[in-house]
């Protein structure tokens, strides 16, 4: 797979009142073609930033970002709040707005704008009011925008952080099928159990890029609990990686990494099927 | 000392529709109580409702025997023992230095000072901040401490109550296990209960002792996390999804493991997995329990209703069809004939007419008058001021040397009165155009301007800002005139601000409005829309079709009617 993304040395610093400030500190980073990347870090670690940096948003301060040429224009970000970045009245006319900036041909706006809703299976919303939409509805909407682009890369800043269980489950289902269709998606978290939807984690920490290797590894690479790469950074395990430390040290499970609830459910129920 | 409340309904202002439907429910004190719904369900107003954040439209809530309101008054008494942590509270802040915070949320409780230095040092240290920050300026802090400052000042009223809001949103999870930590911490010391709102299931229901679900305004269940166990559907039902942990212990339960009623720790969760596994309880699932997954994109029944309400008055409403640019001619054109009037009945002629344009468009009264409503209280205040007159002049009426002169306030009012329905006439314009039609038209209007040097597309974006950011200015005041309300524990229905509390509003609100402001921008940016005058194609053509000649015609009519009757 080529290389889409590639950062080599970046910092970006602000001058503050006490001096310079730097938000992201000395990152290199490969994102490839198709690749499913989850990131994570603390309140203001700089994940916003380097968001901001890949989507082209946030001037760099040292290093090199290098975009293949072959996506530029269509790396495509979702933000927290989608009150804050849904511009039209109507669903279908917030698609537009993306279309008609990049001068898309009036002709193929319908066709595009609409085959993205169907995507995202607002189709027969096009004419509603946004304001009717539920908080997981916008979210779909402005995937929707993204996919009218037809972006290679989509940056997902925290989407699911203020919406219900239900919508957020809807939300990584369509995030799943955008990665079966080859897109690739960096998806900015909270959750820590989100993580096990993705094959790549990334952790950041004041700045620097402290930890970049699978989910397996990050959550299961040591047998105990406190020293794995997720506990030594400071992070809190979700409850079902816990439950699967325990259920690994007490012989129950052998050699299953589970960090999904639905992947321990399915773990333990093997288990019953082999007595 | 249990809430009582009962058959409590809440309108929204001028619509009939109910936002809480009927409620009737006792929550108990010494307990934790989780309200869980999907968004729009009507929890934020639930908790509004228990803390006298606003006035009941039907039905009463009594704390103990004490009735939250007495007539139009909230109760004080009961006020100050109820303490509040709003959404976001980080960004309720406002005052020169942490100190003055907790003097602003102390003042109702009129304790002396000393007392609130000792509050200040205690609750800071509580929340594990250094009392040293008392004297920093709030907005030096970094975020995580901002917040825990807002929850100090909180705290430091020592209520026996407390609401709180979506208390985890947006925290990482080291910062929500302290927040858990720090509540658990408090229902052992307080003789009151805790009443919580949240999406975040997966860390609440373990400590909840109680649950309110609540589904279009309506509580549909008010069970204990017990009963939940054992009957989970109702999540589903009310469309707030099965927790991560529940869902594995209902699955567990399904294979045939005797599973507790209740949250356990990882450790016995897995001692108990193992002892039944090497006991042989479980057994191959044969039936699976039909679990539907509701993708949000399917819609609820309540809401399509709603959206069927919504895209009727679209559809029959002609004047949503007209293009923009027709319905720019005509207002104009009504404004000339409007200004041009010296007699009172063109304007009365050209009030009926408006009021006929908007019943015709469908659009709410309501949605005019809120914008229209203070105009007319300037109107009130120029008529009266207009007329008044000094010295001996013979006067309709006069005490000593101030007199009133009715002819010259009628002439204000006449002036006055033109302006204020040209201002409904814009009003109806702006609520029957989306403000993207409205930048299209705008462009395409004024574009012979371009020649000129002016800015068009400057201007119009500016218009369409304006006009996107009027509702989010709206709901943002209400939110922390809400704050305020709860801070200083005394309002009564129709509350008022002082001239002290404006400070308090107008800080946060213009940091807050700033702040979308930039995320817009930003996000515009994101969109493409990266500079001015960047070439852009457009989806909408515009066309001019019978209707819209029609609709001119009309207009010129209009005008030269109003120009007959001048």
């Amino acid at each position: 797979m080529q290389e889409l993304l590639v950062l080599h040395h970046v910092t970006v610093a602000y001058t503050t009142m006490d001096g310079i400030k730097p938000v992201i500190r000395d990152l290199s980073l490969k994102i490839k073609e198709g690749e499913a990347i989850a990131l994570i870090g603390q309140n203001g670690c700089g994940k916003s930033t380097l968001a901001h940096i890949l989507s082209g948003l946030t001037p760099i301060s040292r290093g090199t970002l290098k975009i293949n040429p072959s996506i530029q224009n269509n790396i495509q970000i979702v933000f927290q709040n989608p009150d804050a970045q849904i511009i039209g009245d109507t669903v279908y006319e917030d698609v537009c707005f993306g279309l008609e900036n990049y001068c898309v041909d009036p002709k193929d706006i319908p066709i595009r704008a609409l085959r993205a809703l169907s995507a995202v299976g607002l189709r027969s919303a096009a004419n509603r009011p946004v304001e009717f939409l539920s908080g997981g509805q916008k979210q779909l909407l402005c995937i929707a925008d993204a996919l009218a682009l037809d972006a290679q890369v989509i940056i997902f800043d925290e989407v699911t952080a203020m919406l219900d269980p239900l919508s957020r489950k809807a939300i990584l289902q369509m995030v799943n099928h955008l990665l079966n269709r080859g897109k690739t998606v960096l998806w900015i978290t909270q959750l820590l159990e989100e993580v096990g939807h993705f094959a790549r984690v990334l952790a950041l920490q004041s700045g620097e890029l402290v930890f970049d290797g699978t989910p397996e590894d990050f959550f299961f690479s040591d047998h105990i609990p406190e020293n794995t790469p997720c506990s030594k950074l400071g992070f809190v395990p979700p409850f079902s990686v816990q439950l699967a430390h325990q259920l690994l040290q007490l012989g129950v499970l052998s050699d299953e990494r589970p960090i999904l609830m639905t992947a321990l459910k399915d773990a333990v129920e093997k288990q019953c099927q082999s007595i | 000392m249990p809430i009582h409340i009962n058959h409590v309904s809440v309108y929204q202002s001028e619509e009939k529709k109910k936002i809480l439907d009927d409620l009737t429910c006792r929550i108990e004190d010494q307990k934790i109580t989780l309200v869980v719904g999907k968004t729009g369900s009507g929890k934020s107003t639930f908790i509004d409702v228990l803390s006298g954040l606003i006035s009941l439209d039907e039905g009463s809530v009594y704390y103990d025997d004490e009735p939250l309101w007495i007539k139009q008054r909230v109760n004080t008494k009961v006020l100050r023992r109820l303490g509040n942590v709003f959404q976001f509270p980080e960004q309720q802040l406002f005052a020169r230095t942490v100190v003055d915070e907790f003097t602003y949320s102390l003042r109702p409780f009129g304790i002396s000072n000393e007392e609130v230095q000792h509050r200040t040092q205690y609750y800071l240290e509580q929340l594990g901040l250094a009392p040293a920050l008392a004297y920093e300026s709030p907005f030096l802090l970094s975020e995580g401490q901002k917040r825990r400052v807002a929850l100090a000042t909180t705290f430091s009223t020592e209520p026996q109550w407390l609401f709180l809001d979506e208390p985890t949103a947006g925290l990482d999870p080291s910062g929500t296990v302290k927040v858990i930590e720090y509540l658990l911490d408090w229902k052992k010391r307080s003789a009151g209960g805790m009443v919580i709102t949240t999406h975040d299931l997966d860390n609440f229901l373990p400590i909840a002792d109680h649950i309110l679900v609540l589904q279009a305004g309506k509580l549909v269940a008010n069970l204990t996390p017990r009963a939940l166990f054992t009957d989970p559907t109702i999540l589903l039902q009310a469309e707030v999804g099965i927790p991560a942990q529940l869902d594995l212990l209902i699955h567990l339960r399904e294979l045939g493991f005797h599973v507790p009623a209740h949250f356990l720790s990882a450790k016995t969760l897995a001692e108990l997995i193992q002892t039944q596994l090497a006991q042989g309880n479980c057994r191959k699932k044969t039936e699976k329990i039909h679990v539907p997954i509701l993708i949000d994109a399917t819609i609820s029944e309540s809401a399509q209703s709603k959206i069927a309400a919504s895209q009727q008055t679209h559809v029959n409403s002609l004047i949503y069809d007209l293009d923009p640019r027709v319905k720019w001619g005509v207002y104009l054109l009504f404004a000339i004939g409007i200004f041009a009037q010296t007699h009172f009945a063109g304007l009365v002629l050209a009030g009926f007419i408006t009021i006929g344009l908007i019943y015709y468009s469908r659009v709410p009264f309501y949605k005019i008058a809120v914008i229209s409503k203070p105009f007319f209280i300037l109107m009130t205040f120029s008529f009266l001021l207009s007329g008044i007159r000094f010295g001996n002049v013979a006067l309709l009426w006069h005490i000593a040397h101030v007199g009133f002169s009715f002819r010259a306030a009628l002439y204000t009012f006449f002036q006055l009165t033109k302006i204020g329905i040209l201002m409904g006439l814009g009003t109806l314009l702006s609520s029957t155009m989306s403000q993207l039609k409205m930048k299209a038209s705008l462009e395409h209007s004024l574009s012979f301007l371009r020649y000129m040097k002016i800015p068009v597309e400057a201007l119009s974006l500016a218009t369409m800002l304006t006009l996107r950011f009027i509702p989010v200015i709206m709901r943002e005041t209400g939110r922390f005139s809400r704050i305020i309300r709860a801070r200083k524990k005394k309002w009564t229905k129709h509350g008022t601000l002082h001239l002290r509390d404006l400070p308090a509003l107008l800080i946060p609100l213009l940091l807050s409005v700033l702040q979308l402001g930039s995320h817009f921008v930003i996000a515009m940016e994101a969109r493409g829309y990266r500079k001015i005058g960047q070439l852009r194609t457009t989806h909408v053509t515009l066309s001019l079709c019978k209707r819209d000649l029609l609709a001119m015609l009309f207009g010129i009519v209009v005008l030269s009617l109003l120009l007959a009757l001048r």
